[in-house]
């Protein structure tokens, strides 16, 4: 699941995503308020067929409604999704940012690359680690999908 | 002192008197002296004529005498012999005779005694003369007898004892008026000099002492001349001084031991308002506030005991009730050593106090101030902190949307695009780039003005190694060879930021060499006492020396973008990352002979760790 509000990034990321040929579908929300939405199955998320549980959430930190910060420390407050690795994937290079992100729960800290390139290994280097490589925490929900 | 100069000019007055009167005294001595000795000199004179003239009667009447016996010898031999030969001195004698005793009656005239005994001996030599002719005649006619008749009646033997009796009391009286003449004559004389000697000397004594005086009075006047310069000069000091204290704009006023104004110059007008004429006489309580009143109790307390007042800083008040802040300083006044008043010197001060008062709020405010601006810089931090989040996350987005479309519309559509359209994509591409270079240098740099740098001993070695490690790719591109010189020393510093100071100062030198030549980059270090600088020099295109000042300016490029590179950030990230770990930079470079840059921290002594 991918957590951004820059309707650029989502397409680059998406674009990125398909020359990467992940078999995994891509849920994209652009604020924080929907990803807390889409995490709790709120409402319109509550569809799990549709919206199913992510196994890796790319979260960006700076959203509108509810920040990055904000969805990071619910997540971990919910014990439902609080295993759920987040990768923050920003722009942000500032120091008490990435401090900040690791404190709140992060499992890692990307700075988006501003060429493509660099996104598109990016991208591959994550998919490798983190759905073939990573052995993820034990599935709260059966019926998740990945990311 | 005006007593005893008045003495000592009467006193000089007396003396010249003195001396005038010394000389007329003098002159008056050598006058009678000199009468004295003329007179002394005259009865000298008359001596010597008196005894002159006793002399030649004394002579007159023995020739006289003389005469008579020589006629009376030859009549005798006439008579005997009857030779005429024998006459010739009776004929002399009656020729000579007459002329002996009118001498004699003229040396005599003022003689009646001896003027009788010449009268008588006249009469007497006639009478013998005629008794010798009669003898004489006798003897020729009537032959010896009749002459030896006459002879024999003895008259003529008579008169000639007669004569000779009055020749003696001639002589006998001429004799003795020879001696007492002489007696005279030796008195006179010995008075005479007496007189003259004593008279000289007294002259000469007289002299001697008005001349004497006279000295002494010239010097005197001299004294008193000098005395007068002396007076006026003292008198021009004091109208000098006068003048000072008169136009001094301090206020000087003097007052007695009651407090009472004695002097009051023109800044004591100016600063207090009462004129001169009405604050003379009037108690120095006037300018006095009566709550400190007690204050001039003091003073003049101390001023008893000889005490000064140094720079008491006090209030007064003026004629029309102002106050005025001054500062005091009395001193005594003294009169043979005894306090007989003081002299105020007031300062005015309200001007002083006024900044001084001033100066004391702006330090009550200055705390105030330094919290306030230290909130506005707080604030401004925050908003720098703001803006450089803003740049790193904002500014970035719209990079990224342009490299990666530019570049998605190169792959997707680059058949349609044509050449031209692929180059303008390819631009896109290359300018967003250079943008997030540029954006990521000024992050950085304004990161090294705001983060707290904690010094620790570095090893130069270390990092420098460490920069090549990350440079390695481009110093592969480039060919580049590098030469360290070890060992290199150790510095304090900010390990993260001379990681960051020293890999732009490589990646300069690398940069910046002329087209087809491969990079040589020397690197040593130099301990510099409590410093230590390590040099980084290439063969590079070098920097004209007039641009030295510009290099580690910010933005600062001297090159084109299309041949060498770069944001023009790079050494300003070196100065300033150097600056704030207490250290410098330099370069020493001429154009086409390469460039040595150098950065000087303080050098470590600890061995380990880093």
């Amino acid at each position: 699941m991918l957590v951004e509000d820059d309707s650029n990034d989502v397409a680059l990321t998406q674009r990125a995503f398909a020359r990467a040929q992940f078999a995994n579908p891509l849920q994209v929300v652009t604020d924080g308020e929907q990803a807390i939405a889409y995490l709790a199955g709120e409402s319109s998320y509550a569809d799990r067929q549709r919206y199913p549980l992510p196994i890796l959430i790319l979260l960006d930190l700076k959203l509108p409604r509810k920040s990055g910060f904000d969805v990071l420390g619910w997540i971990r407050g919910v014990p439902k999704v609080r295993r759920l690795p987040v990768v923050v994937l920003t722009s942000s290079q500032q120091s008490p940012d990435i401090n900040r992100a690791y404190d709140a729960g992060a499992n890692s800290y990307l700075v988006k690359p501003v060429a493509f390139e660099s996104l598109l290994a990016l991208v591959q280097t994550l998919g490798l680690y983190w759905i073939m490589t990573n052995q993820g925490p034990g599935v709260v929900d059966p019926g998740a999908s990945i990311v | 002192m005006e007593f005893w100069r008045s003495l000592t000019r009467r006193a000089r007055a007396g003396s010249a008197m003195r001396t005038v009167l010394l000389l007329v005294v003098a002159f008056i001595l050598v006058i009678v002296a000199a009468a004295l000795s003329y007179r002394s000199s005259t009865d000298v004179q008359k001596a010597e004529a008196g005894v002159k003239t006793a002399f030649q009667i004394r002579r007159e009447a023995q020739v006289v005498l003389i005469l008579v016996t020589d006629a009376e010898t030859g009549q005798r031999g006439y008579l005997l012999t009857g030779d005429a030969v024998y006459l010739t001195p009776y004929e002399q004698a009656i020729i000579t005779l007459p002329d002996s005793l009118q001498r004699l009656r003229n040396l005599t005239s003022d003689s009646p005694e001896q003027k009788r005994r010449v009268g008588e001996l006249n009469i007497l030599l006639d009478q013998k003369l005629t008794e010798l002719r009669a003898t004489v005649v006798a003897k020729r006619t009537a032959g010896v007898d009749a002459a030896l008749r006459i002879v024999h009646t003895g008259e003529g033997q008579a008169l000639m004892d007669r004569i000779r009796n009055v020749v003696g009391g001639i002589i006998d009286v001429e004799s003795q008026r020879l001696a007492q003449g002489q007696v005279v004559l030796v008195r006179a004389t010995r008075q005479a000099s007496y007189f003259t000697i004593g008279a000289l000397i007294l002259a000469i004594g007289v002299t001697t002492v008005a001349t004497v005086m006279m000295i002494a009075s010239v010097r005197g006047r001299e004294r008193q001349r000098a005395a007068q310069v002396e007076q006026k000069t003292r008198e021009e000091t004091d109208r000098r001084i006068a003048a000072i204290v008169e136009n001094s704009d301090d206020a000087i006023i003097g007052k007695d031991l009651n407090g009472i104004i004695t002097s009051w110059n023109r800044g004591a007008e100016r600063i207090f308002g009462y004129r001169a004429e009405e604050a003379i006489g009037q108690p120095i309580t006037i300018i006095i506030p009566p709550e400190r009143l007690d204050e001039e109790d003091a003073v003049l307390g101390r001023l008893r005991s000889g005490e000064r007042t140094d720079h008491f800083e006090t209030v007064r008040w003026t004629k029309h009730g102002r106050p005025v802040d001054i500062s005091l300083t009395v001193s005594p006044i003294r009169n043979d050593g005894t306090v007989v008043g003081a002299s105020t010197i007031a300062r005015d001060v309200t001007e002083r106090k006024r900044a001084e008062l001033d100066l004391k709020r702006l330090n009550e405010t200055l705390e105030e101030r330094v919290a306030e601006r230290t909130r506005q810089l707080a604030e401004i931090n925050t908003e720098l902190d703001a803006f450089g989040y803003t740049v790193s996350h904002d500014l970035r987005a719209p990079l990224r949307a342009m490299d990666g479309f530019a570049k998605a519309l190169a792959e997707d559509y680059g058949e349609q695009l044509g050449t031209r359209g692929q180059d303008f994509a390819r631009r896109i591409v290359a300018a967003a780039e250079r943008m997030d270079l540029l954006i990521q240098d000024l992050l950085a740099y304004s990161r090294l003005s705001r983060e707290d740098l904690r010094p620790q001993p570095v090893s130069l070695g270390d990092v420098a190694r460490e920069a090549l490690d990350g440079l390695a790719g481009d110093l592969r591109e480039r060919g580049a060879t590098i030469d360290i010189v070890d060992p290199l020393g150790r510095v304090l510093a900010h390990r993260p930021t001379l990681q960051h100071v020293v890999t732009n100062l490589l990646s300069n030198a690398i940069k910046f060499v002329a087209p087809d030549s491969a990079p040589r980059v020397r690197i040593w270090s130099e301990s510099r006492g409590s410093t230590e600088r390590l040099w980084v020099q290439d063969n590079g295109i070098g920097i004209d020396p007039r641009y030295h000042a510009n290099v580690f300016r910010v933005f600062e490029r001297l090159h084109g973008a299309e041949m060498y590179p770069g944001t023009g950030i790079g050494r300003a990230i070196v100065r300033r990352g150097t600056e704030r770990m207490g250290g410098r930079v330099g370069v020493e470079s001429k154009p086409g002979e390469g460039a040595r840059f150098w950065i000087e921290l303080p050098a470590s002594r600890v061995k380990n760790g880093s």
